[in-house]
């Protein structure tokens, strides 16, 4: 082993350190562009729906508006938004059964998931309870939250630095928009500056993602 | 001071190494991937997923996945650490000791 050790020049043994380089850059990317895939599905619906609350709120009949309310709506929304959590997070540990990079063990990613949301409208509904929010808008704003700071968690426990920094910045956009937007505005604010953004971040997983260290 | 890996230094094997090491220890890679990544042929790819097999370095799974069958590879704990020495090897070669 000594003398195979011996015909290995300084320039070979960096070809094959950048080969591993290259190699660890490959996970990374192929991981950023599954998480960017999921990041740019979820900040769509996210600006479609903020897009449509918005249409609904200040746009649909006054009849119909005033048998729901403006926080009405919101409630609805910020369920459909609780819903289309789960299902995507569902979808999500679907699709990793068939990802290239898949665990040893069989995991009960479906049922984590579950538990996993169960636990955001528990502590969303003890929020609600305790702190008896008074508009839908604060709802909503604290129902973001609670999912942004699941994607910090994530983001910390994955590494990932898009899932990291797309959960801090939502979070910053969303305290933002409640305290300092408009209400007639938080909507268009929160389809900019969380449902796009959140693509935004997507985007640049897929793009970037494996490229930066 | 740390040894080269003859079974690890052939390029094609470096690089599965180098891919498999780089995901978490509880997780595999499907050998279709590794295919695509490397460029290589089946048997190619399989011929050499079987010498890291043998000396103990990989672990190969295969199983039906949707009714298709699939092949998992994961690292070993004796393949990490041959890795890893095989590393430190280069680095100290880069390092002039």
């Amino acid at each position: 082993m000594k003398e195979y050790t011996e015909k290995i020049d300084s320039i070979s043994a960096a070809k094959q350190l950048e080969i591993v380089k290259q190699s660890k850059l490959d996970i990374k990317r192929l991981n950023a562009r599954n998480t960017g895939k999921y990041l740019i599905m979820w900040g769509m619906v996210w600006a479609l729906g903020y897009l449509f609350t918005h249409l609904y709120v200040y746009n649909s009949p006054l009849e119909i508006r005033q048998k729901f309310g403006n926080n009405g709506i919101f409630f609805i929304w910020t369920f459909l938004l609780f819903i289309a959590g789960v299902l995507q997070g569902i979808m999500v540990s679907y699709d990793s059964k068939n990802m290239p990079v898949t665990p040893k063990k069989k995991s009960n990613s479906t049922a984590n998931t579950l538990v996993l949301w169960a636990m955001v409208l528990v502590i969303a509904l003890l929020a609600v309870f305790f702190f008896k929010p008074q508009s839908g808008i604060a709802i909503n704003a604290f129902m973001v939250v609670s999912i942004m700071s699941i994607y910090i968690i994530w983001g910390i426990q994955l590494s990932d630095i898009f899932l990291l920094s797309s959960g801090i910045t939502i979070i910053l956009t969303t305290i933002t928009g409640y305290l300092a937007i408009e209400p007639e505005y938080y909507n268009i604010w929160m389809m900019l500056a969380a449902g796009l953004v959140l693509a935004g971040f997507g985007v640049a997983a897929r793009i970037y993602g494996g490229k930066l260290e | 001071m740390s040894n080269i890996n003859k079974i690890i230094h052939q390029p094609a094997r470096l690089k599965i190494m180098a891919l498999i090491a780089s995901v978490n220890y509880e997780e595999r890679i499907d050998f279709s991937y590794l295919k695509k990544s490397l460029g290589l042929t089946d048997g190619n790819l399989g011929a050499h997923l079987t010498k890291l097999e043998s000396e103990g370095y990989l672990h190969l799974e295969k199983i039906f996945v949707n009714k298709k069958p699939k092949t998992y590879v994961s690292i070993t704990d004796k393949g990490l650490e041959a890795f890893d020495e095989h590393i430190a090897a280069l680095k100290e070669i880069i390092n002039g000791k």
